[in-house]
């Protein structure tokens, strides 16, 4: 029993990982209804940013928030440079576009990093030792990507939610045209959807690299379990995106324990039979609206 | 000053950069002596020069040869269907000659060795599969490399590693099975469009390599299969290997870039080009929607299954480095700027994706994938066509008449502009 709530517990902690670079997919969807496939090595590039602020010696939260915000502008720059002047372009100039950005990330961080795996330390202040409740290990570093994950939530929540940016920004993503009308700057919410999606993205980055090591490809397997949370919590549904990262987190965690077939290696075979599984019975997600195409 | 305000520079931009490249190109090897000389960390940068020169250059060079042929050829071609599918058919042959008599040439083009042309005719295969589903059906798809790789696989594991048939037999075999895969993977694609298409293909390709190292008594594992000199040819190849693989890529390349330019040619491509175009329309007039989507990725399928027994058996090698999740995404990339909707755009698409790392690697070894992400970005908002639309677009223009400077003070005679005036095709899908 202690044994499969430990796992539970694991699972939990990359789901929170999955599920945050999956906001930042819902994110770039609801605002300009693009799958953006450069998001995870747009992540990495940031985690390997902060990583050299730490290599030259800034404190880790510093860095840690410094990346944040360049990722943030980053993604400003790469929406207005790159997808702003697509805009009404076929769905495919789009996702080629976005597959751009993949390569330029992997390529430009393998030419300035090199390919050496890179150790990338726990937050400062957080204890390494685990804390045992009734047999069951706590890991201190997970309870730290839960809080983080938690306030993150929030803060957007708020944002969404009471701030003018934030309710203009919803207002041009689900009506762009009315939106228009009444003053709202669609372009401009669009950037900052842009930027923001980044800034999680960096998030997710950061917290998953002291896990796995800091490699150019560490994302690419964390972006293909983060598009299963998308899809299955619906790709235009925030709160879906972070429920869709816990359910895959659980699924692969449980499923590489207990599938016997399955084992540490082929956790993300079980990532690929979600999204084809939700894609085919229910296209929309869990919390997702089915979208009605008038013909 | 004036006269340079009335440039078109939309329409003649090669031109310009022509003689950019050339300066470009002149003065690279100055700058490659400044970049020896000094080792800062940018500097690799200014390197850049040489490379983006030739780029230019060559696209200068193509666009007059183009604007030339037009001029000569396109009346000629005009004046009757007959005439023109004559000259069709010359230019593939001397497309095709120019091949098959590549090995006793090839030194003269930098960085070419029979082996990389060879390994180059294989992406083209993999490539014309890619024009067939995405230019053609309009699905797009980005597992392209793991039917690459199962083909690899097949040959390795059918002939070498776990049963021992001949190997031409297994080199028939991939395709089957690949096909059979495509057909399957294709299902899905019945209900997925766009982006959701794309990103299950990915998430295809991605899952491949850890199925191959999690059966290692079949795959080998992490150190693949080796089959260096375990491929018997047969006496009269034996010594010439090199040519034998190369000839039978060429063969098979030409192969299924006729079959897919008879598909395209016909009833079958007429209706794939309506489900891209409108699959709603398309079912109401009677395509069998469901039928043609599923075969057309079982055909892609098989041929980069094809491609990758073939490559499989020319490195004699298959493990899971070769065929990463890049492969996939660099295939598709070489397919783009060929010109994703053009059956020879196919075979400028594979020599990019070969030589292309080659001549990034001039800059930096590491920077290959970052000069594709570049060109390919470049090539969105410049040549979404590709270089194939690239070529179909100056044909065009050449046949309007060429206008170095705007109309207003033009004094180039429009003799041909009542001729080609129902030549422009906006799709370029020649």
């Amino acid at each position: 029993m202690t044994d499969f709530i430990q796992l539970v517990l694991a699972g939990a902690a990359d789901g929170a990982i999955y599920g945050l670079l999956a906001l930042a997919l819902v994110l770039i969807y609801r605002s300009t209804h693009i799958v953006n496939f450069g998001q995870g090595e747009m992540a990495m590039f940031a985690t390997y940013l902060s990583w050299s602020l730490l290599d030259a010696g800034v404190p880790f939260w510093g860095a840690f928030f410094a990346a944040i915000v360049i990722a943030f502008f980053i993604g400003i720059i790469i929406h207005r440079v790159l997808i702003h002047p697509l805009e009404g372009s076929p769905e495919l100039t789009i996702v080629i576009v976005t597959l751009g950005i993949y390569l330029f990330f992997n390529s430009i961080a393998l030419w300035i990093y090199s390919g050496v795996p890179k150790v990338y330390p726990i937050p400062a202040g957080v204890p390494r030792q685990s804390w045992e409740v009734g047999g069951v290990f706590i890991v201190p570093y997970h309870v730290t990507i839960f809080a983080i994950l938690f306030g993150l939530m929030m803060l957007l929540f708020a944002f969404f939610r009471f701030t003018k940016v934030g309710l203009a920004m919803r207002a041009a993503a689900a009506q762009p045209l009315s939106s228009t009308l009444v003053g709202i700057s669609v372009p401009m919410m669009m950037m900052l959807g842009w930027g923001i999606a980044a800034a999680a993205g960096a998030t997710a980055g950061m917290l998953s690299a002291p896990i796995v090591v800091l490699e150019p490809n560490f994302m690419a397997t964390i972006l293909i379990f983060s598009f299963a949370s998308a899809v299955l919590g619906g790709l235009d549904s925030p709160v879906g995106a972070v429920l869709g990262g816990f359910i895959v987190g659980e699924v692969s965690a449980l499923g590489g324990r207990y599938i016997e077939f399955i084992g540490n290696d082929l956790q993300i075979v079980l990532a690929f039979a979600l999204i084809v599984l939700v894609l085919l019975f229910r296209p929309a997600g869990l919390l997702g609206r089915p979208q009605v195409v008038r013909v | 000053m004036e006269m340079v305000r009335r440039i078109e520079w939309r329409r003649n931009w090669f031109l310009i950069g022509l003689v950019v490249g050339v300066l470009l190109y002149a003065f690279s090897g100055p700058l490659d002596e400044v970049n020896a000389r000094t080792d800062a960390p940018g500097s690799g940068l200014l390197s850049l020069a040489g490379p983006i020169g030739v780029g230019l250059l060559f696209f200068g060079v193509v666009g007059i040869l183009t604007l030339v042929a037009a001029r000569v050829l396109g009346p000629i071609a005009a004046k009757s269907a007959t005439n023109r599918r004559l000259m069709q058919g010359l230019g593939a042959a001397i497309l095709l000659l120019a091949f098959v008599f590549l090995p006793w040439y090839y030194d003269i083009f930098p960085y070419a060795t029979l082996y990389k042309l060879t390994i180059a005719l294989q992406w083209v295969m993999v490539i014309i599969g890619i024009n067939l589903l995405t230019g053609y059906t309009g699905q797009i798809s980005l597992g392209q490399g793991a039917f690459f790789a199962i083909g690899g696989y097949t040959l390795g594991i059918a002939s070498f590693h776990e049963w021992s048939l001949p190997w031409a037999i297994s080199l028939l075999i991939a395709p089957v099975i690949t096909g059979i895969l495509g057909f399957l993977v294709g299902i899905p694609s019945l209900r997925l469009k766009g982006p959701y298409l794309a990103l299950a293909t990915l998430a295809f390709a991605v899952i491949v390599m850890p199925i191959a190292k999690r059966f290692e008594e079949f795959t080998g594992g992490v150190q693949g299969i080796a089959m260096f000199g375990k491929i018997k040819l047969w006496d009269v190849f034996a010594d010439h290997s090199d040519y034998f693989w190369y000839y039978l890529s060429l063969a098979a390349a030409v192969l299924m870039l006729v079959f897919v330019w008879n598909i395209m040619h016909g009833r079958i491509g007429r209706a794939l080009i309506a489900i891209r175009d409108n699959e709603i329309a398309a079912s109401a007039m009677g395509v069998n929607v469901a039928l043609y989507k599923t075969t057309v990725f079982g055909i892609a399928a098989a041929f980069a299954g094809f491609a990758g027994a073939v490559n499989a058996a020319v490195i004699q090698f298959a493990s899971p480095d070769q065929y990463s999740t890049l492969v996939s995404i660099r295939v598709f990339v070489g397919a783009v700027i060929g010109g994703v909707a053009s059956v020879p755009g196919a075979v400028f698409g594979g020599l990019f994706t070969q030589f292309i790392p080659d001549i990034a690697a001039d800059v930096s070894k590491a920077a290959a994938d970052a000069v594709q992400a570049v060109i390919l970005i470049v090539f969105m908002y410049a040549m979404r066509g590709g270089f194939a639309g690239f070529v179909v677009q100056t044909w065009h223009y050449g046949r309007r008449g060429v206008q170095l400077l705007r109309p207003a003070a033009s004094r180039e005679p429009a003799t041909e502009a009542s001729a080609a005036a129902s030549a422009p095709s906006p799709s370029g899908s020649e």
